[in-house]
């Protein structure tokens, strides 16, 4: 448990340099999530389910998908119709 | 014995799950186009989470979250592909030189 | 009496004044001296060449500021660290009664067995309140930016958002038919998580998350067209409002009844707390997404 531990501070380190790091709004926003997946399961690792619970639900899900939209909105996403 | 070969099982599920994320990594990171990429992490996702968790049900033995386990995977097997096919779908719609690099079916 | 039509027109004055009327009625008091235009406004070179150095001056300066700036926060947050209590110790502050009474009569005190919502919506219960309406106000304010008006224009937006509404419907039947089967399912989830939160984790703010990311594929899925057989705008603002309205009340009772020393008459109140709330969480996200994506709701 605790090299798993370990290993995730370490990805949730690397991921938070790794997002303002980005070029490209879409991979900020992707790299985003997966810190916010690493934190739930730090969170239940830290026996505080509720929290994990409510981080993976609106940190990986919610906010990525109002991101989505506001990339679109605003047609930061490459490829799509309305490019 | 019984435990024996039930333990071996869930071992030999595990592993092979583990080598199929390995080879989900690999091809993710090895192939060049779109739609290859995303076989190989469409593969990942669906038969790499079975056999892993079907893994861990078979060491873990019956109990309650074997039964919670056995409902993720069928939400999973429910979701995921529909996921990456409509990730397919979205690049065979937007790229305008798709035939080039396969072939599309007319609908 | 000499004053009254003075105050009439005191009172006309602000009232046009707050309807935000452009031009006042009184012209003398608001138009101020009139300038005479500048003529020599640059060409187009000599615009672009000052926009070109100024980007550039920009640009030069952009990642020193951004080091230093990033590097004072660091040394704030550092000494900040530094400053608090080590970990684990004795005679740390948080290491007082207040958390062992918690722990030991959360239970009897509010009638759930999970510690933390016995303290997020008991104990803590003015805080939960007021998240609540930071949610509220949050998604009004978002309404307030970003809501159509479907009026205007002789109808011209309502026929556009129409044809919308049916080209957002998605094609695809795969997609169709697992939110078929799975919202259902999502929805129960949502439900089971939202009262249940009492004795297992979970709550009214991840249950209600749940529920509005169920409504959230159901619209994807099937366009919001549909989502408004159920939910209308009027049926969306009831809802809001009386998740809000629900726990402030029953709140207020909650904190009369400590006050005066009466028993707890309602038992299976953290249920309807966590219901309140995760209708405000439910509508809040829903509502964010519809206003995001569409415009309406």
């Amino acid at each position: 448990m605790i090299v798993l531990e370990y290993i995730l501070l370490i990805s949730v380190v690397v991921c938070a340099v790794a997002a303002p790091l980005c070029k490209r709004p879409l991979v900020m926003v992707i790299v985003y999530m997966a810190f916010s997946l690493m934190m739930a399961v730090l969170w239940s690792l830290l026996q505080s389910p509720d929290l994990a619970m409510t981080e993976a639900a609106v940190g990986a899900g919610i906010t990525s998908i109002l991101f989505f939209l506001t990339l679109k909105k605003i047609h930061a996403l490459k490829g799509t119709k309305d490019e | 014995m019984i435990d024996a070969v039930v333990t071996a099982a869930g071992l030999a599920l595990v592993l092979f799950g583990l080598f199929v994320f390995f080879s989900a990594v690999l091809g993710l990171y090895r192939l060049h186009y779109v739609l290859d990429r995303m076989h190989a992490a469409a593969v990942g996702d669906a038969l790499g989470i079975f056999c892993i968790l079907a893994g861990l049900i078979l060491l873990h033995g019956w109990s309650l979250a074997a039964a919670k386990t056995l409902l993720i995977i069928l939400f999973l097997w429910l979701t995921s592909p529909v996921a990456s096919h409509l990730i397919a779908e979205m690049e065979v719609e937007t790229v305008p030189d798709i035939r080039r690099e396969c072939e599309v079916e007319e609908r | 009496m000499s004053n009254g039509p003075e105050k009439q027109d005191w009172r006309t004055r602000l009232v046009s004044w707050v309807d935000g009327d452009r031009e006042p009625k009184d012209q003398s008091l608001f138009v101020m001296e009139q300038r005479h235009r500048r003529r020599f406004l640059p060409t187009e070179e000599e615009h672009e060449r000052r926009e070109k150095t100024r980007l550039h001056r920009f640009f030069n300066w952009y990642p020193v500021a951004a080091v230093f700036i990033a590097l004072t926060l660091v040394t704030v947050l550092l000494g900040t660290v530094l400053q608090m209590p080590l970990f684990g110790q004795e005679s740390n502050p948080i290491n007082n009664e207040v958390a062992e009474h918690y722990l030991e009569h959360g239970e009897e005190d509010t009638g759930s067995s999970n510690a933390v919502t016995a303290m997020i919506l008991s104990y803590r219960g003015f805080d939960t309140l007021g998240e609540s309406c930071v949610l509220f106000l949050a998604v009004t304010s978002v309404m307030m930016l970003l809501l159509k008006d479907g009026e205007d224009e002789d109808g011209k937006l309502a026929r556009r958002s129409a044809r919308e509404a049916d080209q957002e419907e998605h094609g695809d039947i795969i997609l169709k038919r697992t939110a078929w089967v799975l919202t259902p399912f999502i929805f129960l989830f949502a439900i089971y998580v939202l009262l249940n939160g009492e004795t297992s984790p979970g709550g009214g703010f991840s249950g209600g998350t749940i529920l509005g990311a169920g409504l959230i594929l159901f619209s994807s899925a099937f366009g919001q067209r549909n989502v408004r057989v159920i939910m209308d705008r009027k049926t969306y603002s009831f809802i809001r409002t009386f998740g809000l309205m629900l726990y402030a009340l029953l709140y207020g009772a909650y904190i009369f009844f400590g006050a005066n020393g009466l028993p707890n008459y309602l038992a299976g109140m953290a249920l309807l707390i966590d219901l309140a709330v995760g209708l405000v969480v439910a509508c809040t996200i829903y509502g964010f997404y519809a206003l995001f994506s569409t415009g309406e709701i």
